[in-house]
């Protein structure tokens, strides 16, 4: 209908002219609102500092420490507590104490980073995968979810740790297989929220792919899930690894392990009981600010993903 | 909601058929049985008579079916490393000490973080509020060995005031169930302050105080009621994980529950015990999923009334 | 209007049909029937090449949803969907992809709409990377004259979607819906979330870009004063089934079908005289006011059926009436 206007009810024409961009605010993207509202959180600075401290400690580790941990340099200090000389004092086997706390520290940390890692990359694609095809593929899915949440983990874990017989690479395949699954259900319920949203649609009216969605549109939006639960999947496989290795199917010495140092220092806490205090204060200060630093996280991306 | 409730039967009787058949497998792929060479020298007849009595000289699947028969009438076969007596009766031993703990660190626990997350939402930004919700994150956050062995440090080795092992005596108990506690009681701190904030927030709460309902009415009568369904539902899973018995707290305090009996099950590769031990947790935890997916549904009048998918 | 010569019409939808199945879908094992929610109903709509029809109803009727089966992104229970003739109802993703260049669509969320993500240059020129046409530096010129087309300056490439306001969102869409050129547009309530004036913003740019670009429209809404101003014909949907159509000003001036006449009396009116008019009717008072016509004095549209449907009962006005002897 180029030409009649006859059977159209002529509307009053609001002449605004072009609007120019220029003296809006620079723009950003909402990353970057999400970086400033975490930096307003102090606990959860606090707590990311802190980890920072303890990440670096155990990059640097051979420069802030006397001696390797291994060596059995101080026999005839054998258990002396902490003085001037040895920080930490001195564990049974005449090894500076300080040393292994800090070298456990690594062995802590990069189990926790790696397992955390293998569960992202096993967790997003199977969640992205749910959440976009729903149906047949999420019902799937959901039932494996399902045999792994009713087995109780620890005992799971013991078995196959016993299977495999403790090392550094088994742990981190048993953190992973215990930790994708909190992954797996952000993604999952991050894609089934944007799934049906318009923009998507727009896409798949242009003709796009499912695989180009998935990738271009959905993945890119579920990154806030992606990172919440990558960090929280490292304090779990620290305690994950921590455990086992206190029963003695972890990481075996001479390697440090902090769990490991614990069961020694029950047998020895009675008396020389800097031995088990050092240990557990380790673990708990790195889990505990590992965890806060993901709780900030996650309520500075998207405090709708709590539980 | 018959045909829920159906559907989710179904579905957890085939997830624990699943999970058995997988841990029959693992267990069985573990190098070395029972009676190794190295742990137990045997000579070969000897050996092949004790296989064939115990039934190990089958083929894997007609093991597992033999097993699950028995299982379902309730018979796990007798210990490797007690065999004077079967293994359900080993299990019921094992299971009081776990049960008394665990049992009273939730029933404690749970509570305590009730009212602790109950005075933290009604005196919001005090130091209460702060303090409790410190508790609860550290509650939730520290590992539970890592509490476990911190109470044994504090109480036990510096001030010298519990006993830090052994089960014997009520005395012996109290560190443990501390220990056990830790968790419920954050959890439900954490829960009970945020569902109450949530709710004391809404609109028909300020309807009900320009009403002139006394304010401990509005707390116990309607705020509660409404916050109350994901507790209960939360709370038998959380009572079966905890009175099951925290493998960490027996190994530390050295109670004889069935936390340990699992772990030693594991060194000795006694099959029967490992075996009815993680089925019988599994089948608990699927069973408290199960409950609770049903109780809420019944609590939750959208779904009992309504059905899926009505446009 | 060009009257006599039949035209392939730019978008046709023939016995369109969707039934929505309810319940989780276990009854058919047990041998049972699932539950059907039938959404539209054997709709049979044809927008004329360069024109605009409007789809008008409240929450519920099916417009909506026939929208999206026109384009594809929703499959139809039964029925067939032509585009300038060719049928599409069938078609595989590859084969599909050629003709969706010539048809798009925009929504009523104008937020959704958009990946909060992305910059508008990248909304804009997504089309061209999904079809994977122009140079990077093209597309960055032909977004900047889109942009410009819907009244927007270049500079605003460069924003976030939360930047902007609603109608300005839309106005996104909208240049987003026209980057590849298309023939058919699809507008699903895209003024229904605006404010007044706003809403005028959009529906005068339509208009213009209608006329500039010689679109076909099929104009989905519940708003009748916006249909007003840019329908060239209206179709009325009520619970899945049309149950009027005509030409525009046949609409406003002489609606036969009960539903229609209550649309229109709940149009907000600044005239003080006839803002009481307003009538609200329950299924069963339309079931009752349905107009009864003497077969003689109508056509059949397909075939005949018991019980209402819709016919033919004077030139381009379609009611769905009860047949008297």
């Amino acid at each position: 209908m180029i030409n009649s206007n006859s059977t159209r009810t002529p509307t009053a024409k609001f002449v605004s002219g072009l609007e120019t961009a220029d003296n809006l605010p620079v723009a950003q993207n909402p990353l970057y609102y999400a970086w400033r509202r975490f930096l307003g959180n102090r606990g959860a600075v606090f707590s990311g500092s802190i980890l920072l401290v303890i990440v670096l400690m155990a990059i640097f580790a051979p420069l802030i420490t006397p001696t390797s941990y291994e060596e059995q340099k101080f026999l005839t200090e054998n258990l002396s507590f902490p003085s001037a000389e040895h920080w930490f004092g001195v564990d049974d086997l005449g090894r500076d104490f300080y040393t292994r706390i800090v070298y456990g520290a690594r062995i802590s940390l990069s189990i926790g980073f790696v397992a955390a890692a293998f569960s992202v990359l096993v967790g997003l694609p199977l969640g992205a995968l749910a959440g976009y095809y729903g149906g047949a593929v999420d019902w799937f899915i959901m039932r494996v979810i399902e045999i792994f949440s009713v087995v109780p983990p620890l005992m799971a874990a013991l078995l196959f740790a016993a299977l495999a017989g403790g090392g550094f690479v088994s742990i981190v395949i048993i953190a992973a297989l215990f930790g994708w699954v909190q992954v797996c259900l952000l993604v999952r319920g991050q894609v089934m929220a944007f799934r049906n949203k318009e923009f998507i649609r727009a896409a798949q009216a242009l003709g796009a792919t499912p695989r180009y969605v998935i990738y271009r549109h959905l993945i890119p939006n579920s990154i806030s899930p992606v990172i919440v639960g990558f960090v929280q999947a490292i304090p779990l496989a620290m305690m994950l690894e921590a455990g086992l290795s206190f029963l003695g199917v972890g990481i075996a010495p001479p390697l440090p392990s902090w769990g490991q140092m614990i069961n020694l220092g029950i047998g020895f806490m009675f008396f020389y009981w800097h031995l088990a205090l050092f240990p557990t204060l380790a673990l708990a200060i790195t889990v505990l600010s590992t965890t806060l630093f993901g709780d900030g996280l996650r309520d500075a991306l998207d405090p709708t993903l709590k539980g | 909601m018959v045909g829920y409730v159906i559907r989710r039967l179904l579905s957890v009787c085939v997830t624990f058929f699943v999970v058995s058949i997988l841990l029959f497998v693992m267990m069985h792929a573990i190098p070395g049985g029972p009676f190794d060479a190295t742990e137990m020298p045997l000579s070969e007849a000897a050996k092949a008579t004790i296989m064939a009595r115990y039934g190990l000289d089958q083929p894997l699947y007609v093991q597992y079916l033999k097993y699950m028969w028995g299982v379902l009438h309730f018979d796990f076969g007798i210990p490797y490393q007690s065999p004077g007596e079967t293994v359900l009766e080993l299990l019921g031993r094992a299971w009081v000490p776990s049960l008394v703990l665990g049992g009273a660190g939730v029933l404690i626990g749970a509570p305590l973080g009730i009212a602790l997350g109950l005075m933290a939402a009604l005196k919001r930004n005090s130091w209460v509020d702060y303090l409790a919700s410190a508790i609860a994150t550290l509650g939730l956050t520290i590992p539970v060995f890592v509490t476990s062995m911190l109470l044994i440090l504090v109480f036990a080795v510096w001030l010298n005031w519990l006993p830090a092992s052994g089960w014997g005596e009520p005395r012996k108990w109290i560190l443990p169930i501390i220990a056990y506690a830790a968790i419920p009681l954050a959890t439900y701190a954490r829960y009970t302050r945020s569902a109450m904030l949530d709710t004391l927030n809404k609109p028909f709460v300020t309807v009900l105080r320009a009403k002139g309902l006394p304010e401990r009415k509005i707390i116990f009568q309607h705020v509660l009621r409404n916050s109350a369904i994901p507790m209960v539902t939360v709370f038998l899973p959380m009572f079966i994980g905890t009175a099951t018995g925290s493998i960490f707290v027996e190994a530390m305090f050295r109670v004889p529950g069935l936390g340990a009996y699992f772990v030693s099950s594991i060194v000795t590769r006694d099959y029967p015990l490992e075996m009815a031990l993680i089925l019988m947790i599994t089948v608990m935890f699927c069973l408290a999923y199960f409950l609770a997916d049903i109780a809420y549904a019944l609590l939750n009048p959208r779904i009992r009334l309504g059905g899926k998918g009505t446009k | 209007m060009l009257a006599g010569e039949p035209m392939t019409p730019a978008l046709e939808l023939r016995q369109l049909t969707k039934a929505f199945e309810l319940g989780s879908g276990m009854k058919p094992l047990f041998g049972g029937q699932a539950k059907k929610h039938i959404a539209v109903d054997g709709v049979n709509i044809s927008v004329k090449p360069q024109t605009v029809l409007g789809l008008v109803g409240e929450s519920g009727s099916g417009k909506s949803t026939c929208g999206l089966m026109a384009m594809r992104l929703l499959d139809a229970t039964e029925g067939q969907i032509l585009v300038n003739g060719n049928d599409i109802t069938n078609l595989s993703p590859e084969k599909l992809k050629p003709v969706r260049k010539k048809m798009q669509i925009v929504f009523q969320d104008s937020y959704a709409s958009l990946n909060p993500m992305m910059t508008l240059l990248q909304i804009i020129a997504e089309p061209f990377v999904i079809h994977n046409l122009l140079t990077r530096k093209e597309r960055v010129e032909i977004v900047g004259d889109l942009l410009e087309k819907v009244g927007l300056d270049r500079s605003y490439a460069n924003r976030y979607p939360h930047e902007l306001s609603g109608g300005q969102r839309q106005r996104v869409s909208i240049a987003r819906a026209l980057a590849l050129k298309p023939d058919i547009l699809v507008a699903d309530e895209p003024t229904s979330a605006l404010d007044v004036s706003v809403k005028a913003q959009v529906i005068n740019l339509l208009h213009d870009l209608q006329e500039e670009m010689g679109l076909s429209i099929l104009f989905i809404s519940h708003e009748l004063n916006v249909i007003r101003s840019l329908a060239d014909e209206i179709v009325v949907m009520y619970r899945g089934r049309i149950v009027e159509q005509a030409p525009t000003e046949t609409i406003f001036q002489d609606a036969q079908h009960p539903y229609t006449k209550s649309l229109l009396s709940a149009i907000p009116s600044l005239n003080p005289r006839e803002r009481f008019r307003r009538t609200f009717m329950s299924t069963d008072q339309i079931a009752a006011e349905i107009p009864i016509l003497a077969r003689a004095d109508i056509t059949f549209v397909g075939a005949e059926r018991s019980g209402p449907q819709l016919v033919k009962f004077s030139d381009d006005h379609f009611v769905e009436a009860t047949i008297r002897e």
